[in-house]
């Protein structure tokens, strides 16, 4: 196929770099919790920010809430109190220009050495009065930019994020994978040659090793996220339900006494689970509710998902798995190869 | 086409003759239905559904199984001689599919004897039936095609099975859960039409895979 084997050292160092830049780099700055979240305008309030991987006590910060891209309104004070909690003050203004009497705002914090971090739609101000004299609200704000390479800090999946690499690579490398496996099958059938129905058999063992690591990595993060390791969410009950049609393989290819005709029928079988698999995985968990990301109408993987930081990352490990998938099922197929022929020469 | 119709006819004979296959597959509905009607007294439409479809794909599976499994090694191979593996599929398949039918309908109808029938929308949840049955029934028939020349054949028809048959079910009971209640077209479209889908996949599966299965 690819003469020599560079790629498969190229597919190791991939993953392993993945493995050791996606755990070591840090997070950057974010904004853990805000109280209160409600605030009424046209009064003096201070509020408490918990912050996350913070260094509020070295180095300037400015502070401020944001309405939209023209409104900011700056902080009146600010008390830092310890490396990761800092007060407040703000002073509201009556009158918001904003259409509602309740309004939600951001709260930024820039500091000089973190650098920025933002909580979306952090404090609710109540009893506004909508009102166009927006002197108040207008705001320069200068932001210097992330002051050290780092992932984004996204609410509470904090450092889970950094399962992005590893789960999501994880399935990418199971659908090549196992397409190779259905390829090698439809080869067998036409062309019968064993060696094509034992890399199919090598790439639907290495299909199904990528598919029970990515639920084990997606069964961890769920436990953060989610709170349980398996909550019968319907995107890991399919992908459940599609390693136990590839294990059946396995079985068939067992319980069939005659070698050839183990291969011809597991070369159909595989055809047919390769076939269920994409539905399974991909179409059904687009129609229901789920708390998967990428469920119930949404493309799995949008724009926001990834930012700059986490794309150098996150590509080399897609590339890194495919290679090692790949890599994984010629050596099983090889393996089994080289069994046949032995068992053929010993009973002879 | 007539050597399609001349092997269903020659299954049909076969089995009408020979009472033991259509009796098991009575068995299997009557006491099925009738452990249900023991464990459960009274049951909920939602319970109903569900016991339908499980009950139903127990004796389907006996029952397609049993269509293979009752003539020899040796008379398969004369079929094979004499036909097409497309006429034999279809012939299968066709006999099949009305088995399945056939299935459905005496599940309803016993069930309905034990545990009442809740279904309200019935003319929906016959289009779900027939579509349903097609299938189940083409499903199966893969799968006992190639497991019939293994060791454990029963046994492997059910684990092979039973993994595969699930994306067809999931739509299957989630149609059949929305005719319990007076429905919209609308809302059922689109169970309709995964059904549909898949019914389709099983279908072009079957006609590309079972000649290659056929020649042994």
């Amino acid at each position: 196929m690819i003469k020599g084997a560079w790629w498969k050292y190229l597919g190791a160092a991939l993953v392993l770099y993945s493995l050791v830049a996606g755990m070591l780099i840090p997070l950057g700055p974010g904004i853990d919790g805000v109280s209160p979240v409600a605030l009424a305008a046209g009064e003096r309030h201070v509020l408490t920010v918990n912050g996350y991987n913070t260094h509020y006590r070295e180095g300037d910060m400015q502070a401020w809430l944001r309405l939209s891209a023209k409104y900011n309104l700056a902080a009146q004070q600010i008390i830092v109190q310890d490396d990761r909690t800092v007060q407040l003050t703000f002073d509201i203004p009556k009158k918001v220009p904003s259409p509602d009497t309740v309004t939600a705002v951001s709260l930024i914090v820039d500091h000089q050495q973190d650098g920025l971090s933002v909580l979306p739609s952090a404090i609710f101000l109540t009893e506004c009065s909508p009102s166009s004299d927006d002197a108040d609200w207008l705001l320069e704000v200068e932001t210097a930019g992330p002051q050290y390479f780092h992932f984004p800090y996204r609410g509470r999946l904090a450092e889970t994020i950094r399962n992005t690499y590893y789960h999501v690579p994880l399935w990418f490398g199971l659908m090549i994978v196992l397409t190779m496996s259905m390829i090698k099958a439809v080869q067998y059938l036409h062309t019968r040659d064993a060696k094509a129905d034992h890399q199919s058999f090598g790439y639907a063992s290495s299909g199904v090793v990528l598919g029970l690591l990515g639920l084990a990595t997606g069964a961890l993060w769920a436990k953060h996220a989610w709170g349980a390791y398996w909550s019968f969410d319907i995107k890991q009950n399919m992908t459940a339900i599609a390693l136990l049609i590839y294990l059946a393989y396995f079985i068939l290819r067992s319980a069939l006494p005659d070698r050839d005709l183990a291969a011809k029928f597991s070369a159909v079988y595989n055809i047919f689970a390769f076939a269920l698999l994409v539905p399974l995985l991909y179409i059904i968990p687009r129609m229901v509710m789920s708390l998967h990301p990428g469920a119930g109408g949404n493309p799995a993987f949008a724009g926001e998902d990834l930012d700059n930081t986490m794309r150098m990352v996150f590509y080399p490990a897609v590339v890194g798995w495919i290679l090692l998938g790949l890599w994984m099922g010629q050596v099983h197929g090889r393996l089994l190869t080289i069994q046949e022929k032995i068992h053929l020469r010993t009973t002879k | 086409m007539r050597q399609v119709l001349s092997l269903l006819g020659k299954d049909i004979r076969l089995d009408l003759r020979n009472g033991s296959g259509i009796g098991a597959l009575f068995l299997y509905v009557v006491a099925g239905c009738f452990i249900i009607f023991l464990a459960f007294q009274e049951i909920t439409g939602l319970e109903w559904v569900v016991l339908f479809w499980i009950v139903n794909l127990f004796s389907a599976i006996n029952a397609v199984l049993r269509s293979f499994t009752y003539e020899g090694l040796r008379r398969q191979l004369y079929y094979f001689t004499i036909v097409e593996p497309i006429t034999a599929l279809v012939a299968k398949l066709l006999y099949n599919i009305s088995l399945i039918w056939i299935t459905l309908l005496l599940t309803g109808v016993v069930l309905a004897l034990f545990t009442g029938f809740p279904i309200v929308a019935f003319a929906e949840f016959v289009l779900v039936c027939f579509l349903g049955g097609i299938g189940i029934a083409t499903c199966f028939t893969l799968v006992s095609v190639l497991a019939f020349r293994a060791r454990n054949q029963s046994t492997l028809t059910m684990i092979l099975a039973f993994p595969v048959i699930i994306p067809l079910l999931l739509p299957l009971i989630k149609a059949s859960k929305l005719t319990l209640a007076p429905l919209l077209w609308i809302d059922l479209q689109n169970s309709i039409w995964m059904l549909i889908g898949v019914d389709f996949i099983l279908l072009a599966l079957i006609v590309l895979l079972f000649p290659f299965a056929w020649k042994e």
